[in-house]
């Protein structure tokens, strides 16, 4: 879990490995503090998420993934041929995620990968419901036009 | 229209679910982990002051201190010590002296006392 979301949002297994590293060094600290296997659950992917959008921000540019032409057509074909789940599709996919700003990113990974409700994303990235539904809406969109382009 | 954007939301969001599937750690993650925390706790239980250094490193350490400071201090106190006694035996000598002198002169008085007195039995 921990080190999906770092993976997901960093976008570099080195990194992605060292964040998950420190979040469970932290988490042996924090311990005691924590009350339930619930709460550190919820405690592991929220410090994963802001230590990784911390990560992600610290070296811009390295870990940027820019969706060119290419890439855009081959997603539109993809997403019109291919069922959910097919690895080609996967793989366009993941790309088009690492290319959205860090925050936006998280908010799809918290809610795609780890099942989360927007509440619980927003306690999560401390920020509005509305604010969470509507980074969703808007990815939504963007991948949807995305795709949309492609088909003309 | 809109029920056509929710069915590609749906496709999409299935799509996104599949893409987005946890991945697992590399090989060794967790005892990476453990050697880290293992590592910070050696860290912590290390006792605090001087005690982490060698006790090589703490006997050079003292020794330094010794030359640098304890020794100057040593030797200051020393010379004045010194100093005091050269004083001290310097002031015996001169009471020695005084003493003398008072004496000699004493003598030198009766002597000449008893010179003169001579002098006029004589006459």
């Amino acid at each position: 879990m921990v080190f999906s979301i770092a993976l997901r949002i960093a976008g570099d297994r080195g990194a992605a490995e060292e964040i998950a590293q420190d979040v469970f060094m932290e988490l042996h600290g924090t311990l005691e503090k924590l009350e339930s296997a619930e709460h550190v659950k919820y405690w592991l992917r929220k410090v994963a998420s802001h230590r990784s959008i911390d990560w992600l921000r610290r070296s811009r540019g390295a870990a940027e993934v820019a969706m060119d032409a290419a890439d855009l057509e081959q997603l539109g074909e993809l997403a019109a041929q291919c069922e959910p789940g097919d690895p080609l599709l996967n793989r366009q996919l993941q790309k088009l995620v690492a290319s959205l700003p860090p925050v936006q990113r998280s908010v799809l990974v918290l809610r795609y990968q780890e099942d989360l409700s927007p509440d619980e994303i927003a306690t999560a990235m401390e920020m509005p419901v509305a604010t969470v539904k509507s980074h969703l809406q808007r990815t939504l969109k963007l991948l949807r036009g995305k795709a949309e382009r492609m088909f003309g | 229209m809109k029920d056509e954007e929710a069915a590609e939301d749906i496709r999409l969001e299935a799509a996104l679910r599949a893409a987005l599937e946890r991945k697992n750690p590399p090989l060794g993650f967790a005892q990476r982990v453990e050697m880290r925390i293992a590592g910070q706790q050696r860290q912590q239980v290390r006792p605090r002051g001087w005690g982490w250094l060698r006790i090589e490193t703490q006997f050079a350490l003292a020794a330094v201190l010794l030359l640098a400071f304890v020794l100057p201090v040593s030797w200051r106190l020393h010379h004045q010590a010194e100093v005091a006694r050269g004083e001290a035996a310097k002031q015996q000598v001169m009471l020695a002296l005084r003493i003398t002198g008072t004496q000699l002169r004493s003598i030198q008085q009766r002597t000449q006392a008893i010179h003169i007195g001579g002098e006029g039995e004589t006459q």
